[in-house]
């Protein structure tokens, strides 16, 4: 600093964030503009906000909004419920295609003391490898499945959540490890699992004469040797009142070696979710969201029609009949809002918008 | 009782309102939620650093917080400045989380290798520049970055963010304050 600045320049950064008081503002719209350092500052600060303007705000289309708010309401259905959560809907982020991100090679970890990852991105699983420790370790893909083994060495795995029917497992020497979307570490050395330990979200580990759940803060083996080693699987379906997170829960969504993805039958489970987003009914039910989203209900309610005659099985017919009530609701017709929400309720009687179907059919 | 609250016309709720009903157990209330705010729930956690997949994660445990939280809600009118204080407090404990795994990784010891290198940028003005604007903000300490984002990019009041954050106005002024000269110092290296 070779001179002082201005002793008010501080007053350009509260004028901006709207703290200086009525007559402090005016001094300061007095001063500023025959100050040097306060113009400077103004300008400054002007020029910071658009430079991080230029920060991408990330919006997910109408599409992927729709689908993640599908899942929410599944998952806050089960919690409200109070019933053991359907576990598989909670993570149908399901962006399909569009969700394959090309993760930075090395720029996913910011460890201060960097350790070499590689990220990969595969239609089904998002995940990265850290080499920890002379790490061997091959990866295979199969339908949904990713499959990576470790053979030997140190390595930790970032699974970001999976989609649908997609299913993460690390192959062991002697044993397998299953998860939905964590952080952990596993050690393999000699042809045996040496440790695993989680530090995000939860694991099936599966071993000769181990087989449980670790969840995050966790290691196996326990450090201590008297370990409570969870049963492999008793998850006894608790009609358990509302517990925030129950552990049966968690074993179902982890530990259940998740059957073959949902028939198509089963619309009770979200096929929705793992329909690529380009599939025709994908496409058709996006464009009746987009009239619905413009407010042109008249249309939407025509497209969402169409959409569930041609896609009865299709998981978004249930929203889309919903939103078809809404519709007409919206245009002012009550009537024919509250005949689409009866069949709305006699379709769906255990639908997520049941509440809200109810009240639109008017009992 | 909310159940005989039966012809509502179509007319917009307040966010008060609407959690009144999920606090009733009514699912449509939280999709009304969702739409009105997923999507600045969901920047925000971008903008707090978490990369697109768990910034979905976190969303949608924010919104699930928001089932179990409802009966606690102060009554505003606006539910942003909860919600996103809610987001933040979801990535605090994410971070921590990651920062274990990467103490853990680091822990277990090797040399290491030399961090990847550089791709050569040659993309657009645009992208440059919000890679810039992005590499500024990764720099930043996160109760800096919280109070960047939460004022500055998410535009809420100094009192609301002092609110989310639990802390005296006059922190979120001075984290502002150092925030602001670390980017505008990181804006100028990026430029020479
Ligand atoms: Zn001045």
């Amino acid at each position: 600093m070779s001179r002082d600045v201005c002793r008010n320049a501080w007053q350009a950064e509260a004028e901006r964030d709207g703290r200086l008081g009525p007559a402090e503002r005016a001094s300061f719209a007095r001063h500023a503009p025959s100050c040097a350092d306060c113009t400077a500052e103004l300008a400054s600060l002007a020029a910071l906000d658009d430079a991080m303007g230029a920060l991408p705000s990330g919006e997910r289309t109408a599409l992927e909004h729709r689908r993640a708010r599908q899942a929410l309401l599944r998952a806050a259905d089960a919690e409200i419920a109070g019933r053991a959560p359907v576990r598989r809907a909670p993570w149908l982020y399901a962006t399909a295609a569009a969700a394959v991100l090309v993760l930075a090679v090395g720029a996913a970890l910011r460890l201060s003391h960097p350790v070499h990852t590689e990220a990969v991105a595969v239609a089904t699983a998002q995940f990265e490898v850290a080499d920890v420790a002379a790490a061997q370790w091959s990866r295979e893909t199969t339908g949904a499945t990713t499959r990576l083994a470790l053979r030997a060495g140190t390595a930790g795995f970032h699974v970001e959540h999976l989609e649908g029917a997609a299913r993460f497992l690390v192959s062991l020497p002697d044993g397998e490890i299953e998860v939905r979307g964590t952080r952990f570490v596993v050690a393999v050395d000699g042809g045996h699992t040496r440790s695993v330990e989680v530090t995000e979200g939860t694991v099936a580990l599966t071993l000769p004469g181990y087989a449980g759940l670790l969840r995050a803060g966790e290691r196996w083996p326990a450090v201590a040797p008297a370990q409570a080693s969870p049963t492999p699987s008793a998850p006894s379906a608790p009609p358990s009142s509302a517990a925030i997170d129950p552990p049966a829960a968690t074993d179902r969504h982890v530990a259940s070696p998740a059957p073959a993805p949902s028939p198509p039958s089963a619309p009770s489970v979200s096929t929705a979710a793992t329909a690529p987003a380009t599939s025709a009914a994908g496409t058709r039910f996006g464009e009746a969201m987009s009239a619905y989203s413009a407010a042109d209900y008249g249309r939407a309610d025509a497209l969402f029609e169409a959409f569930v005659r041609d896609y009865p099985r299709d998981g978004r017919a249930e929203d889309a009949t919903f939103l078809r009530a809404d519709a007409r609701a919206r245009r002012g017709d009550a009537a024919g809002a509250a005949s689409i929400a009866k069949q709305y309720l006699r379709a769906f009687p255990h639908g997520l918008r049941r509440t809200e179907a109810r009240r639109l059919a008017g009992d | 009782m909310m159940a005989a609250q039966r012809m509502n016309p179509p007319a917009p709720a307040t966010d008060a309102a609407l959690l009144a009903r999920v606090r009733d157990g009514d699912l449509g209330a939280l999709g009304e939620l969702y739409d009105r705010h997923a999507e600045s729930v969901r920047r925000v956690l971008a903008r707090l650093g978490l990369r697109p997949g768990d910034a979905d994660d976190l969303t949608q445990a924010t919104f699930l917080d928001v089932v179990r939280a409802a009966a606690s809600y102060d009554g505003r009118d606006s539910a942003r400045p909860w919600l996103v204080g809610m987001a933040v407090m979801r990535a605090r404990r994410h971070r921590r989380s990651i920062t274990r795994w990467a103490a853990h990784l680091v822990s277990v010891g090797r040399e290491p290798s030399p961090p990847a290198a550089a791709t050569p940028e040659a993309a657009l003005d645009r992208q440059q520049q919000a890679q810039r604007a992005q590499r500024a903000l990764d720099a930043l300490a996160p109760k800096k970055r919280e109070v960047f984002v939460l004022v500055v990019l998410e535009g809420l009041s100094g009192e609301e963010v002092a609110t989310t954050l639990g802390v005296p106005v006059a922190t979120v002024w001075t984290r502002l304050h150092y925030a602001r000269r670390e980017l505008r110092d990181a804006l100028s290296r990026g430029e020479r």
